[in-house]
């Protein structure tokens, strides 16, 4: 048999390769920019990592010092914070800094991710490194959400109702209603059929655990790797921090108003990093807009997987520098529209999706063009050649094979 | 690094599956149990919740003769929770209106009574009752309103028809055998569905109740 000839002339078998492609990827693990030591020297975008880390380091201090402080009942919580903020010394202080400290890790995280997309870092073989930097927006994302339950007033409520109300559209995607799998995630969250005390108890429950568990796994791969884990002078390290407190002097956190079950308010905003997905929300079926939520991420990750040419330049890759920056225009442009409350559901919803393609028709014609005129021969014969080169993925630093002439 | 299957190495590997398994099937229903008390045992397959709901009283007929007229209330579901009791009272918010029989030439006393859950069908939000096409054309951008009345959630700016009641889609009880089972049809919005509906008696001296709610739904 095929299978027995190839075993016996040694080729690898699945598992092995599967095991080749993991050990050639996880050899150049980075997590926080530690192994970039050299290019952090004359790049700043390569401190990225070290700033994520540390500004991780503030958060988990201050959290501790809030998390004996405060009580994690529906009837006391919002009182404990109002404490925190107005009566301990300092507590609105170490309060501002945990949300803010927080709410630059998500910063910190997009720009690191964005770093890897920009400068093509995350070809082979970082593959691995990229995806856990996406997975770390997403964490950091929940972690936010998880945290901002606790202080049970009027947005925190509304914006968790909305967040776990929406895996329940799974259920309701054709073909997918069987297995009760998003109704069963709504009712973990839950913690119950509503918001009560089970789902405070399990955010704060979920807002510590994601931290904790992340911080011991990582201390585990630093311990054994041996390396220095923030990438940063000590002047770095004091301009980070000065950024942020500077953000709390100038925007001191809110409390907004305790949490009513039998009103929402109008207009009503979840937190900044949501902004754009809700806008999304408001335009689209809920089924579609459920699977938008899951989709981006996960195209994403496969952008690492389709740009597959060996060149770094953002000026060699058009399609993908059309992509990211395209996609990131829209993010900030639906968060501004959702601020000043600009919504038409009859009006917008094409010009959205058209706004949409356009960018993508542009990167791929853009992308064509470029290709045409550094790598393939004219005419047709460039669609099973451009096919090809896409199948054989040459990995980024192995020499451009030599060029053979067209079939005419 | 050369491993070859044989029937040897093979039967092995099964040999330690095997107990590995079984291992996990018993650790995985006791985890379940742990993670969905809420649920009845295999109740993951059918979506089935434990809870209780009693009849409760919102008002008398005499109070609500004008078309339009509205009540909020708030209905009691004893639903099983992750707390120290393992209960919990979810309340869920509605509204008791008088639907004239003939929307398009309301009169006085020509009504019937609706009830409907406030809970928005889209992400839980709670909807408002709006009256006026000013209203809801400004606050929650239903361009052309055709009626009056509508409810109106303001997260995604859903908007309901309380005057188009339509039965609830994909439902297989008729609404011959159960008239409660229609809702406001969506107009505008997100929204994927008509509003929960309520199931209201009225008794011979003219007191509503609300019996009970629409199952399915988180509140």
């Amino acid at each position: 048999m095929a299978t027995n000839a190839a075993l016996a002339k040694g080729a690898p078998n699945i598992l092995q390769q599967v095991q080749q492609y993991l050990t050639e990827r996880l050899a150049v693990m980075d997590l926080f920019d530690e192994t970039f030591t050299d290019r952090a020297k004359t790049n700043p975008w390569y401190c990225v990592g070290g700033m994520f880390y540390f500004t991780w380091v503030i958060v988990l201090v201050t959290g501790f010092w809030l998390l004996m402080w405060y009580t994690p009942t529906i009837e006391q919580g919002y009182a404990s914070i109002e404490h925190i903020q107005h009566e301990l010394p300092f507590g609105w202080l170490f309060r501002a800094v945990h949300k803010y400290a927080g709410d630059a890790m998500i910063i910190l995280a997009t720009m690191r991710s964005y770093r890897f997309v920009f400068t093509g870092d995350y070809k082979k073989p970082y593959e691995i490194v990229y995806f856990i930097s996406i997975f770390a927006i997403i964490v950091c994302m929940y972690s936010g959400l998880t945290g901002y339950l606790l202080i049970w007033n009027q947005r925190a409520f509304w914006a968790t109702k909305v967040m776990v109300t929406f895996p329940t559209y799974i259920d309701a995607t054709p073909g997918l209603g069987f297995q009760y799998f998003g109704r069963n995630t709504a009712f973990w969250w839950l913690g119950g059929g509503s918001i009560g005390q089970g789902t405070m108890t399990n955010f704060l429950t979920a807002h510590y655990a994601l931290s904790i568990i992340a911080f011991l796994l990582i201390e585990q791969y630093f311990w054994k790797t041996k390396l220095r884990r923030m990438n940063m002078t000590w002047q770095q390290m004091l301009v980070t921090l000065a950024i942020v407190v500077g953000v709390v002097y100038m925007r001191p956190s809110e409390m907004g108003t305790f949490a009513n079950p039998t009103v929402t308010p109008n207009p009503i905003l979840s937190d900044w990093y949501f902004l754009a997905l809700y806008q999304l929300m408001k335009y689209q079926h809920p089924v579609t807009a459920t699977w938008v939520t899951v989709v981006i991420p996960a195209v994403a990750i496969l952008c690492a997987f389709m740009d597959v040419r060996p060149e770094r330049s953002l000026w060699d890759r058009p399609g993908m520098a059309v992509v990211s920056i395209g996609a990131f225009i829209q993010w900030i442009a639906l968060s501004v529209l959702i601020i000043l409350n600009i919504a038409d559901i009859q009006r917008d919803p094409p010009f959205w999706y058209v706004s949409f393609m356009i960018p993508a028709v542009l990167a791929g014609w853009l992308e064509w063009l470029h290709f045409k005129k550094t790598k393939v021969p004219k005419g047709l014969w460039a669609l099973p050649v451009f096919a090809n080169q896409v199948l054989k993925r040459p990995s980024p630093t192995a020499k451009p094979e030599p060029k053979t002439a067209p079939a005419e | 690094m050369e491993q070859r299957l044989t029937r040897r190495n093979f039967m092995a590997a099964w040999l330690g599956a095997l107990p590995g398994f079984g291992l996990l099937g018993y650790l995985i229903p006791v985890w379940w149990r742990f993670l969905f008390p809420t649920m009845e045992p295999f109740g993951f397959l059918s979506g089935q919740v434990l809870g209780t709901e009693k009849e409760q009283f919102v008002e008398n007929t005499s109070e609500m003769q004008k078309p339009w007229d509205m009540r909020p209330f708030e209905f009691v579901r004893q639903a099983r929770l992750f707390t120290s009791d393992g209960i919990y009272n979810t309340r869920v918010p509605g509204f008791l209106v008088a639907i004239p029989k003939d929307t398009s030439n309301p009169k006085e006393g020509d009504v019937e009574y609706r009830a409907f859950s406030r809970i928005c069908v889209h992400l839980g939000c709670v909807f408002n009752y709006v009256i006026g096409r000013d209203e809801v054309k400004v606050g929650y951008n239903y361009a052309v309103p055709l009626n009056e009345v509508h409810f109106a959630c303001p997260c995604h700016l859903s908007v309901y028809d309380l005057s188009q009641l339509i039965p609830i889609p994909g439902v297989s009880i008729s609404t011959e055998d159960e008239p409660w089972m229609k809702g406001p049809l969506v107009v505008s919005g997100p929204a994927p569905r008509p509003a929960r509906p309520f199931k209201v008696r009225v008794d011979d001296r003219g007191d509503i109740y609300i019996v009970q709610l629409e199952g399915g739904g988180l509140s």
